[in-house]
């Protein structure tokens, strides 16, 4: 049986671990050559944010102690970025189509691969069933397409969160993805001639 | 460039579409995007003019 995880809607200033945006925009690239420009960038449906709560909500607390009309000011807690990982309609990780609009065709899954893949057995992945209060999809979030964020751009575009996971749902999202980070990579055996 | 600003409503297109299939020249280029394409991950390309160039 697979577990529904259990979301809230917010709508505090605070970004918070677990939180689930619409559209967040990664910038892939630009280039700039006699005056034009072309700027490239990622728009995915969904994204999680990964960054720990401790960290979003200490930067917040000491952005709002700040005095903002001193030229220096002493912070501690800022923060560069946000760690982001895309949530994908699970139909359409499972079909490999994903990411057919960047015209890029995945493996597709077989029966046996859904089910070891929906049971959170699979480090890359983390499958998703929403406690369906705001009628989310069944989602996959690949940690191996972690990208980043910045905390400004996430913070000006708040109406776009679409919910947020609860703690222990979110932070067995988080140690998952840690471990997955953290994995050892063997080299593959040489075979012998 | 005289402002340090960048204009991005000079032309854009969106991958697979060809250059041609503009959608919009504005500002809010990319709020428009959204309620064509909101299930999959996808690439935007905005092409522009540094101004003051």
């Amino acid at each position: 049986m697979v577990i529904k995880y259990q979301i809230e809607v917010l709508s505090d200033e605070q970004v918070h671990q677990g939180d689930i945006f619409k559209s967040v925009q990664y910038y892939d690239n630009f280039v700039e050559q006699g005056g034009r420009f072309e700027l490239s960038l990622l728009r995915f449906p969904y994204s999680i944010i990964l960054t720990q709560e401790c960290d979003l909500n200490n930067n917040l607390k000491e952005r709002k102690s700040i005095d903002e009309t001193l030229e220096i000011r002493k912070q501690d807690k800022y923060l560069i970025s946000l760690l982001c990982a895309p949530l994908y309609n699970a139909e359409h990780l499972f079909t490999g189509n994903h990411l057919s609009f960047l015209k890029i065709e995945a493996a597709k899954k077989n029966s046996e691969q859904r089910n070891y893949l929906k049971s959170n057995r699979e480090p890359r992945y983390h499958y998703i069933e929403f406690d369906n209060i705001i009628g989310m999809v069944p989602m996959v979030i690949d940690f191996k397409h972690y990208f980043t964020v910045s905390l400004h751009s996430i913070e000006k575009n708040l109406q776009q969160r679409a919910c947020t996971i609860k703690p222990l749902y979110r932070e067995l999202i988080t140690q998952r993805f840690s471990n997955f980070l953290s994995r050892i990579g063997l080299p593959e055996p040489q075979i012998q001639q | 460039m005289e402002n340090e600003e960048i204009i991005i409503d000079d032309a854009m297109y969106m991958e697979p579409c060809e250059p041609e299939d503009v959608i919009a020249e504005s500002k809010n280029l990319l709020e428009g995007i959204d309620e064509q394409y909101t299930d999959k991950v996808i690439r935007i390309i905005l092409k522009g003019q540094l101004d003051g160039n």
